[in-house]
């Protein structure tokens, strides 16, 4: 039998999501300060808090920059939903941006002059 | 799985339940402080850690052995043999499969819509629309995803994998003595004949620190 521990998952994302860690991990670079006692061999757990204060940094940016309205917090399913959304978005933005210079560059190749 | 097994789970399942009762915000940052948690059981110092290469290299060796002992005993069934299995009796598991895949699809469609309406800043009552759909396929797939892992739990590969979660948490264990960290026990079998309060307490730091790390082993 294998003990699930979802509880421990949906902890670990509220701490991200907190004024304190998020100060924490906005400076940890700049001024040095250490979110974990081990500098490596970081444990699973340990990454997901680091995709999680990643990802509600990107939220409080977003939300502070006015594309968003502050209303995403407020529900699970709204961050993770605005944050699917933001995703294809840019990817779909950068396969366009691929496509247009696959084209250009086929478009060079086509006429080039004679030398 | 015998009347005597299922009592026995359904006591484990108790202690589990009560040391989950422990989970709150302090005992998460104390799991992501460090990748080693430590914990006195009577009186003695144990902690868990990571598992390194080379305990994750000896778990494999001990996982293929157990694959092999497994599929040599015919009372234990395949994955694909179980899903046959169910199948004549009239549960279908790719259909269920194939069910996930679909709710998948139709929550990811709407997890578009909903990411969209936030960006333009439509009203609440319109979020909620969508939110709630979501919200509902969710319920959905989680009791889809239960029904198969539940119905599969008896399977060769889930047997197995089971069996090196148990084997990593044998081996991350470890006590002090002499303010020296040595091996909780002697032998995988020493672990299996210690006490049940001991084996819990173990497997639920272990459950609770190492869970994801133990899947991609």
């Amino acid at each position: 039998m294998i003990l699930k521990l979802d509880e421990v998952f949906k902890i670990t994302s509220k701490l991200a999501k907190s004024n304190y860690y998020q100060t924490i991990y906005g400076n940890s670079k700049d001024i040095g300060i250490k979110l974990f006692k081990n500098d490596r061999d970081l444990t699973k757990l340990q990454v997901f808090f680091l995709n999680e204060l990643s990802k509600y940094q990107s939220l409080f940016l977003d939300i502070s920059l006015g594309e968003v309205d502050e209303i995403v917090l407020k529900d699970k399913i709204y961050e993770e939903a605005y944050l699917y959304y933001k995703r294809k978005k840019r990817a779909k933005q950068e396969d366009k941006f691929k496509n247009a210079q696959q084209s250009k560059n086929s478009f060079q190749w086509i006429f080039r002059r004679k030398k | 799985m015998t009347n005597k097994s299922k009592v026995e789970e359904k006591k484990i399942q108790e202690k589990l339940s009560e040391l989950k009762k422990n989970i709150d915000q302090t005992f998460v940052e104390e799991l992501l402080a460090n990748n080693e948690k430590e914990f006195e059981y009577k009186g003695v110092a144990y902690r868990i850690r990571r598992p390194t290469f080379k305990e994750r290299q000896e778990a494999y060796q001990k996982r293929n052995e157990k694959f092999v002992e497994l599929l040599k005993n015919d009372k234990y069934l395949l994955e694909e043999d179980l899903k046959k299995l169910y199948k004549q009796r009239g549960v279908d598991i790719d259909e269920l499969d194939k069910k996930i895949s679909l709710l998948q699809k139709q929550r990811n469609d709407l997890n578009l819509k909903l990411g969209k309406a936030l960006e333009e800043k439509k009203s609440e009552p319109e979020l909620k629309i969508y939110r709630d759909e979501i919200e509902k396929i969710n319920e959905q797939i989680e009791l889809l995803s239960i029904k198969k892992t539940n119905l599969l739990e008896y399977s060769i590969e889930r047997q197995t994998f089971i069996f090196l979660y148990t084997y990593l948490t044998y081996l991350i264990t470890e006590k002090k003595e002499n303010d020296t960290w040595v091996k909780a026990w002697n032998s995988f079998e020493e672990f299996q004949n210690c006490s049940e309060d001991l084996v819990n307490l173990v497997s639920f730091y272990a459950a609770a620190m190492f869970q994801q790390d133990f899947v991609e082993a």
